[in-house]
């Protein structure tokens, strides 16, 4: 008998297994005859499951309210737009599977994603090669858009198939070091990072303008993502007597880490970047992050007549998750992919190229040059692939709610 | 429909059909897209503006906030007197919607700022209007060297809202506010 | 260094909770010599147990009811599945090869975890644990966190009443003789299957209550806290001498304060700046594993294994 369970249960797991390796390979057949609608899909990778999933879905829900619209409103004659979403666990590994899958599959023209930076270093080489496009909505790390040494003053672009929507933490740092250190009158940092591609990079840029205007950083420390007892830092930061911490990293661990601190007896606010702009972090942190505050991409979707639009279709579709910091990001990005795609088929007689490697490549060359009134405001790129409209803004937690205390712009020039 | 017609012309399918047309159809098929493309012409260009290609459209009617409408840029900053350790900044607002500009700071604690001449700036949709800043460094000890992004606080009114908003004016506004903190209080300011 | 005393505080905390799970470890390596890998997830069934039990009463009760429905429920669902594990998993393969019951503990970890992430509601993030919340305790040298409290009070209670039930009682005494000589104790009457059931049962216990610590300490209970804190607990039951109860207590303390002093000072040794703070924490608590094991291979209160095999 026991010997049978097991085997039922083996064999159980095995057909789960199977069956659900057997949804993501479907073999697609590109293009129909003129009178038919063309299908072509639009990938979506972000970590839809795990610590990250409430922004990973958040995403992927926006980027299907995009999709729907466009097939709904008949955006682009002929074509008719799909959805594939992968889960990237928030894995630099996963994420290059994923892109490597896309890429396989030739109705692909082009993706969404993903949410973070290191995951989206691993992707733009396989979009490259295959010259698909790629627009990240969430990613803020500098160096994706602009090369290794940005920050010489050497940009350098890498990829021309790499797009993104969102804010870059060369400004997401440094404005919030302005921030804190002019507006707020805080002098006293402790910098806390998780060593990842994002988190190291923002709390660096934040560091160093924060030293320079003339700040004190009364310490240091860095903590591994995973880990959640983070006692031991917290007694640290409070002996050190620092005015707030700015902690680079995910909310996963800062709701627990700004916690901890606080119950380690430090009066210090926790102040971050995006990542920690999400409403898990209130229901993680509780009181105990009352007053901690977070810069985020963009102007607050509040204060955009587009982006109620956005809300209420949100709503409207029914998703069951809240559209989180990206949605509007996500959206945009979407629907910047639907855009080079109408582009495209303009350009090309009212169909798409007959090959899907020149289909590609055409769309990416469209994309530098699409421009369009979007849920964020206006959306178009500049020569790096980075989003010409570059606002963000601090919150702060208050009553349990993220609330906008201040949104700024950056214009080069 | 105009531009699929128009634009399928090559395509085996549709020339086939065309030939079997008869004379009259054909003529009036040529009339009909005609008339189409004029008045596909007219509404593209009639709503002036790239590409809103966005659905659904609500609260038309209604200014967008003041972050949306309006952009300030810097154009340079001259007038440095070491003496009195004031200087002018030139800024130059754009805006899609008229903007009242009503105050700008640098909230630097050195430094202290106000619109020049002292009454608010009208920036109108149609032109780029410049807007003056009288600044003056009240203590050396204070200043930051290098920053990278230096922000002016402004305040800006429209018809729909008042908002206090950064405007983060970049590389070049940070090096020339760079210069002029050196100019005015020596090389050796601090560091 | 004037927070030693908080650090240390931190230690012990941490160490207590380490601790406890690894009473599941050495209990179960003790009696059937299985290494049992799906004990971190036992854990985290605890976790989730109290959380359940939070989630079903009202809302506002205060915790001081709630805590002890939560425990409750945590030590019901953390000892039924480990109850069930050991029959349905383990026993199947006991007497066949070492290895066999390694792969099938390692494959039920898995399972466990994947079960919770698909069925628990809304388990595919963290779910936030209550908290008790209020100000700090400050005893003048230490100031002591509220939720550090529970497990302060928790672990020597247990500890204290597991080392009764060991030593004087009945199941206790067949519990040590099924564990120096299995085949003897059974001859002498003992029933084993009992006992290995009962070793089972008691460290999934513990694990429950350490579940409602971590709780507590993070605010969070998630589908994958048990991979973490049971290898974290599994390093306690080895560095104190697996199969030693006290040993694993022992271990976990150690450990525990270990990680704390890692976190707080490597940093400040001159030269050593870098491998400081949080992130090097483990590597040099393992760095003291090996240690000790380089000078007491059988642990810290291990004994030596000469005599079984």
């Amino acid at each position: 008998m026991r010997h049978r369970s097991l085997l039922i249960l083996t064999a159980t797991v095995t057909v789960g297994a199977l069956s659900l390796s057997a949804c993501g390979s479907r073999d697609g057949k590109s293009g129909g005859d003129s009178g038919e609608k063309t299908t072509v899909v639009i990938g979506v990778d972000a970590p839809l499951t795990g610590d990250l999933s409430a922004l990973g879905q958040g995403i992927k829900n926006s980027s299907d309210l995009a999709v729907k619209t466009a097939n709904k409103n008949d955006e682009v004659k002929g074509v008719t737009f799909k959805l594939e979403s992968l889960d990237d666990q928030a894995q630099a590994g996963t994420g290059q599977q994923n892109a490597t899958k896309l890429v396989g599959n030739d109705q692909v023209v082009g993706v969404v994603g993903p949410l973070n930076s290191h995951v989206g270093q691993s992707m733009q080489k396989v979009f490259g090669n295959a010259h698909l496009v790629q627009v990240s909505p969430a990613n803020t790390a500098p160096e994706l858009s602009q090369g290794p040494n940005w920050q010489k003053g050497q940009k350098k672009r890498l990829f021309d198939t790499y797009f993104r929507t969102s804010t870059t933490d060369a400004v997401q740092g440094p404005y919030a070091a302005q921030y804190l250190y002019n507006k707020r009158k805080l002098k006293k940092a402790y910098i806390i990072d998780d060593k990842k591609t994002y988190g190291a990079g923002l709390a660096g840029t934040f560091t160093d303008e924060f030293k320079k205007l003339g700040g004190k950083v009364v310490g240091t420390d860095h903590i591994n993502p995973d880990d959640r007892d983070f006692s031991a830092v917290g007694t640290k930061v409070a002996k050190s007597k620092a005015d707030f911490v700015y902690y680079g990293g995910e909310y996963p661990a800062g709701a627990p880490l700004s916690a901890q601190i606080t119950k380690a007896g430090s009066k210090a606010l926790v102040v971050g970047g995006d990542a920690l702009y999400s409403e898990e972090y209130i229901k993680l942190g509780k009181k105990n992050v009352e007053g901690d505050l977070a810069t985020s991409v963009g102007a607050p979707l509040e204060t955009l007549d587009t982006a109620k639009t956005f809300m209420k279709d949100y709503k409207a579709a029914g998703y069951k998750l809240p559209y989180e910091a990206y949605g509007g990001y996500s959206y945009d990005s979407t629907w910047a992919i639907i855009q080079a795609v109408k582009a495209v088929v303009e350009k090309n007689d009212g169909k798409l190229p007959d090959t899907i490697d020149d289909t590609r490549k055409q769309i990416t060359e469209a994309m530098q040059d699409v421009r369009f009134e979007g849920v964020t405001g206006d959306v178009s790129f500049d020569k790096y692939g980075d989003t010409t409209n570059k606002q963000l803004s601090v919150y702060e937690v208050k009553d349990g709610k993220h609330k906008p205390v201040k949104t700024g712009t950056f214009q080069e020039g | 429909m105009g531009d699929i017609l128009s634009g399928g012309g090559d395509r085996p399918g549709l020339s086939e059909r065309w030939d079997a047309l008869p004379r009259r159809g054909r003529q009036l098929l040529v009339a009909l897209v005609g008339c189409a493309l004029l008045a596909g012409a007219a509404v593209s260009v009639l709503p002036a503006g790239p590409g809103k290609s966005r659905p659904a459209h609500t609260a038309r009617h209604k200014v967008p906030y003041p972050v949306h409408s309006t952009r300030i840029g810097f154009v340079r900053i001259l007038d440095v007197d070491a003496r009195n350790r004031s200087f002018r900044i030139e800024l130059r607002a754009v805006t899609k919607d008229p903007v009242l500009v009503r105050r700008i700071s640098q909230e630097y604690q050195a430094l202290t700022m106000k619109l020049d001449p002292a009454q608010a700036v009208m920036v109108r949709p149609e032109r780029a209007e410049p807007v003056w800043v009288r600044a003056r460094v009240t203590s050396c000890r204070d200043l930051p060297v290098r920053a990278r992004l230096p922000f002016l606080d402004i305040t800006l009114r429209n018809a729909r809202a008042s908002q206090d908003l950064s405007f983060i004016l970049g590389d070049r506004y940070a090096r020339a506010l760079d210069r002029v903190f050196r100019t005015v209080c020596g090389p050796s300011s601090r560091r | 260094m004037q927070d030693l005393p908080d650090q240390l505080a931190n230690g012990l905390a941490l160490g207590a909770l380490y601790g406890l799970i690894a009473i599941g470890y050495t209990m179960v390596y003790g009696i059937v010599q299985l290494i049992n890998f799906a004990h971190g997830e036992i854990f985290m069934i605890g976790g989730f147990g109290a959380l359940t039990a939070y989630l079903w009463l009202p809302d506002g009760t205060r915790l001081a009811v709630a805590l002890p429905l939560m425990i409750l429920l945590a030590v019901v669902c953390a000892v039924l599945v480990a109850i069930g594990a050991e029959r349905f998993a383990y026993r199947p393969l006991r007497g066949g090869p070492r290895l066999s019951p390694l792969i099938t503990a390692i494959g039920l970890s898995l399972a466990l975890q994947q079960a919770v992430w698909a069925f628990y509601p809304d388990a595919k993030k963290a779910r936030p644990f209550p908290q008790i919340g209020g100000g700090d305790f400050d005893l003048g040298f230490v100031t002591v966190s509220r939720e550090d409290l529970f497990i302060f009070v928790s672990a020597p209670v247990c500890m204290l009443a597991l080392g009764l039930f060991v030593a004087k009682t009945r199941t206790g005494r067949a519990m040590q003789a099924t564990s120096q000589d299995p085949d003897t104790a059974k001859l002498m009457g003992v029933n084993t299957d009992r006992i290995i059931v009962m070793a089972f049962a008691i460290g999934a216990a513990f694990a429950a209550i350490a579940a409602i610590a971590q709780g507590f300490k993070t605010g969070e209970v998630n589908f994958r806290m048990g991979f973490i804190a049971g290898l974290k607990a599994f390093t306690a039951a080895v560095l104190g001498g697996i199969g030693n109860i006290y040993g694993a207590m022992v271990g976990g303390l150690v450990l525990g304060v270990a990680e704390a002093m890692a976190t707080a000072y490597i940093g400040d040794i001159p030269g050593l700046e870098q491998f400081g703070g949080g992130s090097w924490k483990d590597v040099w608590a393992f760095i003291l594993l090996i240690l000790v094991l380089l000078v007491r291979p059988q642990g810290i209160l291990g004994e030596r294994l000469a005599d079984r095999a």
